[in-house]
């Protein structure tokens, strides 16, 4: 019966992540699209790129404690800060004036999830006692009592106005500076990073993909549309809610270590309460509480100032004006897309990308 | 592995044929792994092998035995499709007793007549609701012994000495296995062709039901000559797929699901319950389709509804398919089925469109459907032909297993349906009654030696009923039942079921019924279908609140009125000059249609007769 794309012999063959041979085959399609994108772009946008695949996994982290678990969180960005430094004093290198330990990525990668995923669970008995605006207080209290540390904690971070540098990019014993080449192929540096992040992405995405479709998610999900109804339907709230921010911790500090250590350095002030505003526009923009949205978010948001530029300097506009400078149409265009959003679409862009496959779905039908 | 359709024929030329339970224990020692049965459950399939399938069928007949069922008892099912109705036939049928089918629809009074008029010694019932009507009437039945429930849900309050579930019944028989498995197989193998199979009462339009006598001779005839007709012989497939949804205990679902299924080795799934037929079609596409008409113009008039509501260019995208399908379907009709050009339109419009239409009625994967038990619209039957859906009308009756005559891929007339199947002899008699010969006919009505005789004669002709005539090619066109024949004061003879086939193309209407015997002129009663109906008067922006109350708007009035006149201008035959609409949903428990959903001629036009009346002042 495998041409029969709806038949299920069991519950678990119908909750696979791609259950039959044509979703299948369009995932690999597009794994093997990604790799060749990341090969031949140039510079600019293969650092672009990059950097949006890094955002989206911070955006992911975001999207499980709010998106699914409907938890108000303000301080996404300290998590990612606390990653962020797990992976600078791990494998910074030795000999700088900042505490340093030069360890190999392989070591400071996964710890710098697991720093800020025990930092979210040793809070979570105070977040899941909280709901609503007092838990949006609570979380910017976190972020400016986190500030607070970086800024004066100088032996990790260096201080406030002078931050410090990245460690490189070692795994496993093999710099990725040195590049590769097979045959006639050269893979630069900035080739193997973005490679590098698409197996984390990928890896990431199908973590968030396969919380959404067990137990976890579902509980989630119900304690997210009603926390009571979830608690009478034998949801442990206090676990779940514990175990949302964890997961989301994890992938805040993943992200955090991958995008400071690509941009080469980070001064304390980045994670300030701007910053993991920004996450939540992210999401929003995207779609909250799909898997797929942070995804589109995240590029929207890494890739659109770019487009924008590009459109601007196509049709010469604004060039000789001194009323707005670049910076500030760009930020101008980005402020009304997130306006257009919020009113005519709702459910961000992972809403237009819905209407448009549901389009070829129903075909010849409209619903 | 399984076997490929040409070895099937092979063998059952060389064997002459297998009934159905013989062919199943065949398949078990053969094919053990091969999946027979597959049921759903709350979204899930779950599957019977053929072995499985056999030894439960042993296990139950085991069971019969021990509560002292003997050969030529009598032994309902009273259920909807489900593996236990065919495990329970099938297992009947291996203990020597009779299959006596109930449709799920029957009420107590008609369950009581079935079980009273065969003297059924145990009772298969699906459910709580088919033991209660059985409960009812169990102090009239005094052969009635036990009741065997197949669902055990709402079963715990009950402590009637007739119950035990379907469980503890096949348990018994798997424990009493050992003693009772010889008497089995000497029953089994000491089954002459004269012996009763079944008895399949016809749903009767006038009168009480009769109950037909199918023997186990019959079966084994009609297995043995269905292999070479256009049903077996188009489903290429190793292991097809079958969807058991119409009623079993009719003939034509018996043929279909247990006669054809079986020959082929098919996999036969059984829906959730009737209300998920469709999209149980969506989940198995199955490879063999049989269903009756109102089920293709279901399907044809929900589909042009919601095109109705696609978006523009969706619509563009279909009508042009649709007109390429109907380009490609004259060719087939008049040139060949296989002609070139024809493919080429409907490999165009397939991809444009009917690619995934096709998925989502269920159809994608078709190898051949088949319209039976009533007369199709031609329209309907043009509409799937374009989709590409290879759809052939068939012609059949209880009296004769329903094995007569089909379109096939080689003579395909619309109104007509199709040539006489291998070694079934048809002649016209001088009255236009159609009559059949062939070693399916058969033995009789239980219990009725009066009506028997009526219907065959002494060369073994069959008077099918049926009034036709024979074209160029070798079709059979069935023009109405003889009885239904109306000849009006003026003494003209009109055939009703044409005019009413017209008048029901129309989406908007669900049944229609010409009334003009020994009248003046002819005049129609018709049933509107809700579903589309209502639709169109919400579009129209009409309020409206009940079924009544939209048969009551003027505007509903003029739209039926719309219908009837273009189903006059497309007849040759006297036209409909006034109608009026049912004011309710015609039901079978409430006696207008029979539990194959046809109408009751004579009950509607006399429970409706101040409605008739009313058009003659």
């Amino acid at each position: 019966m495998k041409d029969r794309l709806d038949f299920y012999n069991s519950y678990k063959e119908e909750h696979r992540i791609f259950n039959n041979r044509v979703q299948r085959f369009w995932a690999v399609f597009g794994v093997l699209i990604s790799i060749y994108t990341l090969i031949i772009l140039d510079d600019v946008w293969l650092f672009l790129l990059t950097l949006a695949m890094m955002t989206t996994i911070g955006a992911w982290g975001l999207n499980i404690v709010s998106g699914f678990a409907g938890q108000i969180s303000l301080a996404h960005g300290a998590f990612i800060g606390i990653g962020t430094y797990t992976a600078f004093v791990l494998g910074g290198n030795i000999g700088s004036s900042v505490l340093s330990y030069g360890l190999d990525m392989a070591i400071w990668l996964p710890l710098s999830g697991i720093v800020p995923m025990l930092f979210g669970i040793l809070i979570s008995p105070v977040t899941s006692k909280l709901k609503g605006l007092n838990l949006g207080l609570f979380s910017i209290g976190i972020v400016y009592f986190v500030l607070h540390i970086f800024q004066n904690f100088r032996t990790v971070t260096g201080g406030s106005g002078l931050g410090r540098k990245s460690p490189d990019f070692v795994f496993l014993g093999f710099n990725f500076e040195n590049g590769i080449t097979i045959g006639n192929l050269v893979l630069n540096e900035n080739n193997l990073i973005a490679l590098f992040s698409l197996v984390i992405l990928i890896l990431s995405g199908f973590g968030v993909k396969n919380i959404a479709r067990t137990k976890t998610g579902r509980a989630f999900f119900s304690i997210r549309d009603r926390d009571i109804a979830a608690e009478a339907i034998g949801v442990d709230l206090l676990r779940y809610k514990g175990i949302a921010y964890a997961i989301s911790s994890f992938y805040a500090g993943i992200c955090g270590a991958l995008l400071f250590t690509f941009t080469g350095g980070v001064e304390p002030n980045q994670f300030n309460f701007v910053y993991s505003v920004t996450f939540i526009a992210i999401v929003i923009i995207g779609g909250a509480g799909t898997v797929l949205g942070p995804l589109f978010g995240s590029f929207f948001f890494i890739l659109m100032p770019s487009v924008i530029q590009e459109i601007i300097h196509f049709f010469g506009l604004f060039e000789q004006s001194s009323l707005l400078n670049l910076a500030q149409i760009e930020r101008l265009v980005f402020g009304i897309f997130i306006i257009v959003f919020l009113i005519f679409e709702p459910r961000g862009l992972w809403g237009i990308w819905f209407r448009l496959r549901n389009y070829f779905k129903a075909w010849p039908f409209s619903y | 592995m399984t076997l490929s359709m040409k070895e099937i024929q092979a063998e059952a030329k060389e064997t002459g044929g297998k009934t159905p339970l013989l062919r199943v224990k065949e398949l078990g020692e053969r094919f053990p792994e091969s999946i027979a049965l597959r049921n759903k459950e709350f979204g899930i399939w779950y599957e019977t092998t053929y072995l499985e399938f056999w030894n439960k069928c042993t296990y139950l007949a085991s069971a019969l035995i021990d509560f002292g069922v003997n050969k030529g008892d009598k032994v309902a099912v009273h259920s909807e499709n489900r593996p236990e109705w065919f495990v329970s036939d099938l297992g009947i049928q291996a203990a020597g007793a009779v299959t006596v089918g109930l449709y799920p629809t029957n009420p107590k009074s008609e369950v009581e007549y079935l079980l009273g008029h065969s003297e059924t010694v145990i009772l298969f019932a699906e459910d709580q609701e088919q033991v209660d009507k059985a409960l009812a009437v169990c102090e009239n039945l005094p052969s009635l012994k036990k009741i065997v429930y197949f669902d055990n849900k709402g079963m715990y309050k009950y402590n009637s000495e007739y119950l035990i579930s379907y469980d503890e019944f096949l348990e018994i028989g798997k424990e009493k296995l050992e003693s009772n498995i010889d008497k089995i197989f000497y029953t089994i193998d000491n089954i002459e062709d004269d012996d009763l199979a079944m008895l399949v009462y016809t749903s009767g339009t006038t009168g009480p039901p009769k109950g037909s006598m199918i023997t186990h001779g019959n079966l084994r005839w009609v297995s043995g000559n269905l292999v070479t007709t256009v049903f077996v012989e188009s489903v290429k497939t190793k292991n097809p797929q079958f969807l058991s949804y119409l009623p079993l205990c009719h003939i034509f679902a018996r043929l279909t699901d247990l006669l054809i299924a079986t020959q082929l080795i098919a996999t036969i799934n059984f829906s959730e319950s009737t209300d998920t037929v469709q999209s149980d079609l969506v989940d198995i596409q199955p490879d063999f389709f049989p269903a009756v008409p109102r089920i293709w113009e279901r399907m044809y008039s929900t589909s042009l509804v919601k095109m109705r509501d696609a978006s523009f260019f969706k619509r563009l995208m279909f009508n042009f398919s649709l007109k390429l399908g109907n380009i490609a379907t004259e060719r087939r009709l008049n040139k060949s089925f296989n002609d070139l050009i024809a493919r080429i339109l409907l490999l165009i419009a397939h991809i444009l469109s009917f690619r995934t239409l096709k998925k989502k009625l269920g159809l994608s994967k078709i190898a051949i459907a088949i319209s039976g038990a009533a007369p199709i619209a031609p329209e309907v039957l043009k509409f799937f032909m374009a989709l590409g859906v290879p759809i052939f009308e068939a012609y059949g009756m209880t009296e004769n297993c329903a094995y007569v005559t089909s379109n096939d891929f080689e003579i395909i007339e619309i109104g007509s349906v199709g040539r006489p199947h291998e070694n079934c002899e048809i002649k016209i008699a001088d009255d236009g009654e159609i009559l059949t010969r062939h070693g399916g006919t058969f033995k009789g009505y239980y219990k009725d030696e009066k009506s028997t005789k009526d219907v065959i004669d002494e060369e073994g002709w069959l008077h099918t009923g049926d009034v036709g005539k024979i074209t160029e090619k070798g079709s059979l066109i069935i023009t109405d039942r003889k009885k239904d024949i109306i000849v009006t004061s003026g003494g003209k003879n009109v055939s009703p079921s044409e005019i009413e086939n017209k008048i029901k193309a129309s989406p908007f209407i669900k049944d229609a019924l010409v009334v003009g015997d020994r009248r003046k002129f002819l005049s129609c009663l018709v049933a509107i279908e809700f579903e589309t109906v209502s639709n169109w008067a919400l579009r129209k922006k009409i309020p409206f609140t009940t079924y009544r109350d939209l048969t009551e708007k003027p505007e509903v009035r003029e739209l039926v009125s719309k219908e009837i006149i273009r189903a006059n201008e497309e007849t040759s035959s006297l036209q409909v000059r006034k109608f009026e609409l049912i004011p309710k949903e015609l039901d079978h428990e409430d006696g207008e249609l029979t539990a194959t959903q046809k109408i009751k001629r004579n009950v509607i036009i006399e429970q409706f007769s101040e409605l008739v009346e009313s058009m003659y002042k």
